[in-house]
């Protein structure tokens, strides 16, 4: 069965500005925040998250196991009308204050406070396994970033992923982060397992990461995305992983954002 | 200890069907009927104790109640994040069985020794830490654990206490013994039998402080023996009200014991009237790189620490 996202590119090109302005924004106002890796997943985070929350009203669970990029999540959060709190309170000095790392009470549907890399696979297979044991099928999302797939729980937890088959979809945000690395990382998951590559400014192939994600069984599968996408000039730039824009440098690049969303 | 325990699950998988168990490569054979039993949740998940950990943290999320069973450094020092993240952090309950804690496995080297679980998870805010002085209490606190699922460390010694209960009176419990999994197991209160009017207090945790070189002579020198088999924030509360009504006080501490006396610290220091003299026997902080016995290690290499 194939699922459709109905909204149109257009309006999701709309709310992708939106949401990486707010991003910038924000960062620059409390001075802290990724807003390399938060806007490199939004590129399909919030298209998917449109369509599970707002079209579909599907149940799911939510693994954000590159918790950095919770100004990301927290930014769809407030964009899609789903819990502003969050966003509004990020890294702010009140006593509802959300830290720089995911925190689980900001979404119903985390399974868990996240930041250090390479948990978030472990956590969430051992969800989808309780969730077999109890004939549930509903699948849980787990994001990871292309530098965590260096870590070693990843590859211990792919060992039993697809042996006990659980219905788990690993989600890579692949904004090639570690430029520098001589690790084809990408190449030797695709040796292990097989890996669907899409990419993530295309809508087309958005889509068919939906489609995969409502499918059943373990999946992975591969975004390539651009840190700090669609901010001209700023993009794949190392510095800004956890840099924060100052005043001239964030009006520079609210100026300079062009999203671009192919077909 | 280990087969008492092991034995005690096995026995409630068929009972309980929230327990999930996680065998890192170790207790095989003795799970071996309850794993042809219920292959779906007795699992031998290998040799990949951070990813174990973090998959019991899912498995807890999902309502299980994992119970997760391998050597301690492999998961106390190789999992110490997955600990502190997954299962603490997120409020995720399991039960750590954990074998070979401080020097069990003394002639095998640095590697396999862990003298610092302890502190570490006290430094982490670990809940509920246990470490029973004889099989048949590690069957009751396992049981506790798992009746009430709450996050709990369990120290698997290779060693049992071996006290001479006649000569004492077992002056307080504050469980009651046939319903002990109803109970959180604080403490055990012993009073020489002969001669009880002295007034220093003797506290031990766990069986292997009986390797201590100060063990007998303050057996018999101590007006009161306090059994410590749980570390919370409660017995701990507990044990400082209790050293308060003694003007001396010897700790002996079979491992790393920074965590335990900042914690004790803490409280003592609040209170008005203080303990003279409170002194903690713990082993040397070395890599103990020979082969020696267990005993030899508590003995040779010990430490005095002047607490007050």
């Amino acid at each position: 069965m194939d699922y459709l996202i109905s909204t149109s590119k257009e309006e999701i090109k709309n709310l992708l500005d939106q949401n990486t302005c707010q991003i910038l924004r924000k960062a620059n106002e409390v001075n802290a925040g990724h807003i390399g890796g938060s806007i490199s997943m939004s590129q399909f985070l919030l298209p998917l998250m449109y369509f599970l929350e707002i079209e579909n009203h599907f149940e799911y669970k939510l693994v954000l196991s590159k918790g950095h990029a919770s100004l990301g999540l927290y930014s769809i959060l407030y964009l899609l009308k789903i819990n502003k709190q969050p966003f509004l309170n990020y890294c702010t000095k009140n006593k509802n204050s959300f830290h720089g790392h995911t925190c689980s009470k900001s979404f119903k549907k985390l399974l868990a406070s996240s930041g250090s890399l390479g948990h978030g696979l472990p956590l969430a297979m051992g969800y989808a396994y309780a969730q077999k044991l109890k004939n549930n099928n509903k699948p849980v999302i787990c994001i990871l970033g292309d530098g965590e797939l260096q870590e070693g729980t990843l590859w211990e937890s792919l060992l039993h992923i697809f042996n006990m088959q659980l219905n788990i979809k690993v989600i890579v945000d692949f904004n090639n982060s570690i430029e520098t690395n001589t690790l084809k990382i990408d190449d030797a998951i695709k040796s292990f397992i097989e890996v669907i590559d899409l990419d993530g400014t295309s809508f087309s192939d958005i889509k068919k990461g939906i489609n995969m994600i409502m499918g059943k069984g373990p999946k992975m599968i591969i975004f390539r995305t651009i840190k700090l996408a669609n901010v001209k000039s700023y993009e794949s730039k190392p510095q800004w992983h956890a840099g924060i824009p100052n005043k001239e440098e964030l009006n520079d690049m609210l100026n300079n954002i062009s999203i671009k969303l192919e077909d | 200890m280990r087969n008492s325990i092991l034995k005690s699950i096995s026995n409630k998988i068929p009972l309980n069907e929230k327990i999930i168990v996680l065998l890192g490569d170790l207790g095989i054979f003795q799970m071996r009927e309850a794993m042809k039993n219920f292959p779906s949740r007795v699992i031998n998940f290998g040799i990949m104790e951070q990813t174990m950990i973090g998959f019991c943290g899912g498995l807890s999320r999902g309502g299980y109640y994992p119970v997760l069973y391998s050597i301690t450094p492999f998961l106390v020092d190789r999992g110490y994040e997955q600990i502190k993240i997954d299962l603490i952090y997120n409020d995720n309950p399991c039960l750590i069985l954990s074998a070979g804690g401080s020097f069990d496995y003394s002639t095998l080297g640095p590697t396999h020794h862990c003298q610092h679980d302890i502190s570490n998870l006290l430094a982490v805010n670990h809940p509920f830490i246990i470490h029973p002085f004889t099989k048949e209490e590690a069957v009751h606190q396992t049981d506790y654990s798992i009746e009430n699922q709450i996050q709990s460390y369990l120290r698997i010694s290779s060693s049992e206490l071996n006290f001479p209960k006649d000569q004492y009176h077992n002056i307080h419990n504050n469980f009651d013994e046939n319903q002990l999994f109803k109970n959180d197991l604080y403490f055990k209160k012993f009073r020489l039998k002969k001669d009880n009017n002295k007034k220093n207090l003797l506290v031990i945790f766990g069986p292997d402080s009986q390797f201590f070189k100060e063990f007998e002579k303050s057996l018999n020198n101590s007006g009161l023996i306090i059994f410590m088999s749980v570390i919370s924030d409660k017995s701990i509360k507990l044990l400082v009200s209790e050293m308060l009504e003694f003007e001396e006080v010897l700790l002996l501490i079979p491992y790393e014991p920074s965590g335990l006396i900042t914690k004790l610290v803490r409280l003592i220091k609040q209170s008005e009237k203080i303990p003279k003299k409170i002194l903690a026997i713990h082993p040397k902080n070395y890599f103990f790189d020979q082969s020696y016995e267990k005993r030899t290690i508590f003995e040779d290499f010990s430490d005095c620490t002047k607490i007050i």
